[in-house]
C-alpha cells in the first residue's frame, strides 16, 4: 500500500461563485471513485490551494494523480510525498476546509502533519508557500489557544466590540455552536443587517451583556463575524437617539462579492411592540415548541 | 379577533423528504396526495402537485405547510404559495447528485432580499454519510456556494422523520421572523 500527497492550485479564486460548485463536483465524483477503488485520505482546502493525502494501491493512486494533473480547473500539481506504508492513517475519504483555525481543525492538522512530515519532499518555493497554508507555524501555534469561553476584554478593560458595527459572514454550523433561540436571533439579525454593538445590547436578545459578548466572541473565533470600527460618529442631539456614521474602517473585510447587501442598524429605539399578530404567533409557536419538546423527553 | 394563518413552503427535489416532514408535524396526512411512480425514482410513491399539511397552534391560529417540487418547471406551483410566506425551507439531499444550480434557481426565484422572506436550507439524508465530518464538509460547500452568490442563509442538517429536528427548524424560522420585526422597529425609529 502507498501514501501519496500532492498539492494543486484551484484556477478559480475561492470567492468565485463557481469555486464552490467545482469543489462540490470534486466532492461528489472523487468520493464515489475512491469508495469503489478503496482509496482513503483527505483533501484539504485552504484559500485556492488543495493538499491531497491519499492512501491505496499504487496503480490506483497513480491514475488519480494523473487525472488531477489533467484537470482543467486546477494547475501546478506537485507530488510532495510518495511512500510505502504498512499502517494506514485514514479509514475513509473526506474533504475538509482549513480556512478557520478552530481547536478541532488544528488538532486534526497536527495529527496529519505529525504522520507525514518526515516523508514530505518540497523542492520549490511555490510548494513551500502552498504547504504553509495548511501547516504554518502560526496555525499550529494558534491551535494551542482555546476558543474563548468568556468575554475577553482589551488590556485597558474595554470590550473589543464597543463602537463597532457588526454583521455575519455566514451562519455557524451546528457543530461549531450549540443551536439556541438566542443564537438564532443574533445570527438572524446580523445576517440581514449590520448592527452597532451598542444596539445589540439594547435589544435584550440575551439574558445579559456578557452572554451576548460570549456569542460574539465565539462567532468571531470561527471567522464568521464581520466588524467595522466606527471612526467618526456624530450624535444628533435634536433627536437624541440617532447615530450617523461618517467613516468606518472594516477590520476583517470580506472580498466585495462576498459582502452581504445589508443596511445599517444603528439607532437607539423604543421597546418592541408585543401585541401585534406576528408577536402573538411567535409566542404561541414558542410555547408549542417547548411543550412538544417537554412531552417527548 | 381575526384568525392568524401563516404559510411555510417546503421546496425540494424528489425524495428529499418534503412529504415525510409534513406528515410528521401535520394533523392532515399529506400522503393522501401521493401516486404510484411510473418510472424508477428510488421510491414507490411520489407527490403529485402540492403536499398540504396543517399545524393548528390555537383555535384561531395555524401554520399551513406546503410541499412543492424543486424543479423550475413547476415554478407555477411556487407562485401559487409565494405570496405572504412565513418561511421557505429548501430541502437538499445529502448525496452525489447535489444540484447547485437548482438550489440557486429556487433562492433567486424567491429572492429573500426583496421579499424579506426567511429562508433555511435543510440538508436531509445525512444518515447516508460515513461520519459527521463528511456532513460538515457538505454543509461548508453549500454554505460557501450560497455566500459566493450573495445569500447568507442558515444551512442545517434536517431529519424529516424526527420531530425534534423539525422543531429546531421552526425555532430558526421564528427567530428569522422575529429579527425582521426587530429591524422594522429599528427602521421605524431611525
Amino acid at each position: 500500500m502507498k501514501r501519496v500527497a500532492c498539492l494543486n492550485t484551484l484556477l478559480t479564486s475561492p470567492e468565485d461563485p463557481k469555486a464552490s460548485e467545482k469543489l462540490m463536483d470534486l466532492f461528489n465524483s472523487v468520493r464515489l471513485y475512491n469508495k469503489e477503488q478503496r482509496v482513503n485520505g483527505v483533501v484539504l482546502v485552504s484559500d485556492n490551494a488543495l493538499l491531497q493525502i491519499l492512501e491505496g494501491e499504487s496503480h490506483v493512486l497513480a491514475e488519480l494523480i494523473y487525472r488531477f494533473s489533467r484537470d482543467t480547473w486546477t494547475k501546478d500539481t506537485s507530488v510532495i510525498l510518495n511512500t510505502d506504508i504498512d499502517v494506514p492513517l485514514f479509514n475513509n475519504w473526506r474533504l475538509k476546509f482549513v480556512k478557520s483555525s478552530t481547536a478541532k481543525n488544528d488538532q486534526y492538522l497536527r495529527k496529519i502533519h505529525k504522520a507525514i512530515v518526515a516523508d514530505i519532499n518540497v523542492t520549490t518555493p511555490q510548494d513551500e508557500r502552498r504547504l504553509a497554508l495548511f501547516f504554518s507555524s502560526s496555525l499550529l501555534y494558534a491551535s494551542l489557544k482555546k476558543v474563548p469561553e468568556a468575554a475577553e476584554e482589551k488590556e485597558d478593560g474595554q470590550n473589543t466590540f464597543v463602537n463597532k458595527r457588526l454583521s455575519l459572514a455566514a451562519w455557524p454550523k451546528p457543530s461549531q455552536i450549540k443551536p439556541s433561540p438566542e443564537i438564532f436571533k443574533l445570527c438572524s439579525l446580523l445576517s440581514r443587517r449590520e448592527a452597532m454593538y451598542e444596539t445589540l445590547k439594547q435589544l435584550d436578545l440575551f439574558e445579559s451583556a456578557a452572554h451576548l459578548d460570549n456569542c460574539l466572541y465565539l462567532l468571531d473565533g470561527f471567522g464568521l463575524l464581520i466588524s467595522a470600527t466606527v471612526k467618526e460618529a456624530i450624535v444628533d442631539n435634536a433627536s437624541d437617539d440617532k447615530v450617523i456614521v461618517d467613516k468606518t474602517v472594516i477590520d476583517n473585510e470580506l472580498p466585495s462579492n462576498r459582502k452581504p447587501q445589508i443596511a445599517l442598524v444603528t439607532s437607539n429605539t423604543k421597546p418592541m411592540k408585543k401585541d401585534n399578530p406576528s408577536d402573538r404567533f411567535s409566542q404561541v409557536l414558542r410555547k408549542f415548541i417547548s411543550q412538544t419538546k417537554r412531552t417527548r423527553m | 379577533m381575526d384568525g392568524i394563518y401563516k404559510k411555510l413552503a417546503i421546496v425540494g427535489e424528489v425524495g428529499a423528504g418534503k412529504t415525510q416532514l409534513i406528515n410528521v408535524i401535520s394533523e392532515i396526512s399529506p400522503f393522501a396526495t401521493e401516486e404510484k411512480s411510473s418510472i424508477d425514482i428510488g421510491k414507490e410513491y411520489t407527490t403529485v402537485g402540492i403536499d398540504y399539511g396543517r399545524l393548528t397552534l390555537e383555535a384561531d391560529m395555524a401554520l399551513g405547510l406546503y410541499g412543492l417540487p424543486g424543479q423550475e418547471r413547476f415554478s407555477m406551483l411556487w407562485d401559487m404559495v409565494k405570496q405572504g410566506l412565513w418561511g421557505l425551507l429548501i430541502l437538499v439531499k445529502f448525496d452525489e447528485a447535489f444540484n447547485s444550480e437548482a438550489l440557486l434557481t429556487i433562492l433567486k426565484y424567491f429572492d429573500s432580499e426583496k421579499t424579506e422572506l426567511p429562508i433555511v436550507v435543510g440538508i436531509s439524508h445525512c444518515d447516508l454519510s460515513n461520519d459527521a465530518d463528511e456532513v460538515d464538509a457538505f454543509l461548508e460547500i453549500v454554505t460557501q456556494l450560497l455566500e459566493n452568490n450573495g445569500f447568507i442563509t442558515p444551512v442545517f442538517p434536517v431529519d424529516p422523520r424526527e420531530v425534534e429536528s423539525i422543531l429546531l427548524l421552526l425555532q430558526v424560522f421564528d427567530s428569522l421572523n422575529t429579527s425582521i420585526e426587530y429591524e422594522r422597529e429599528l427602521s421605524y425609529a431611525q
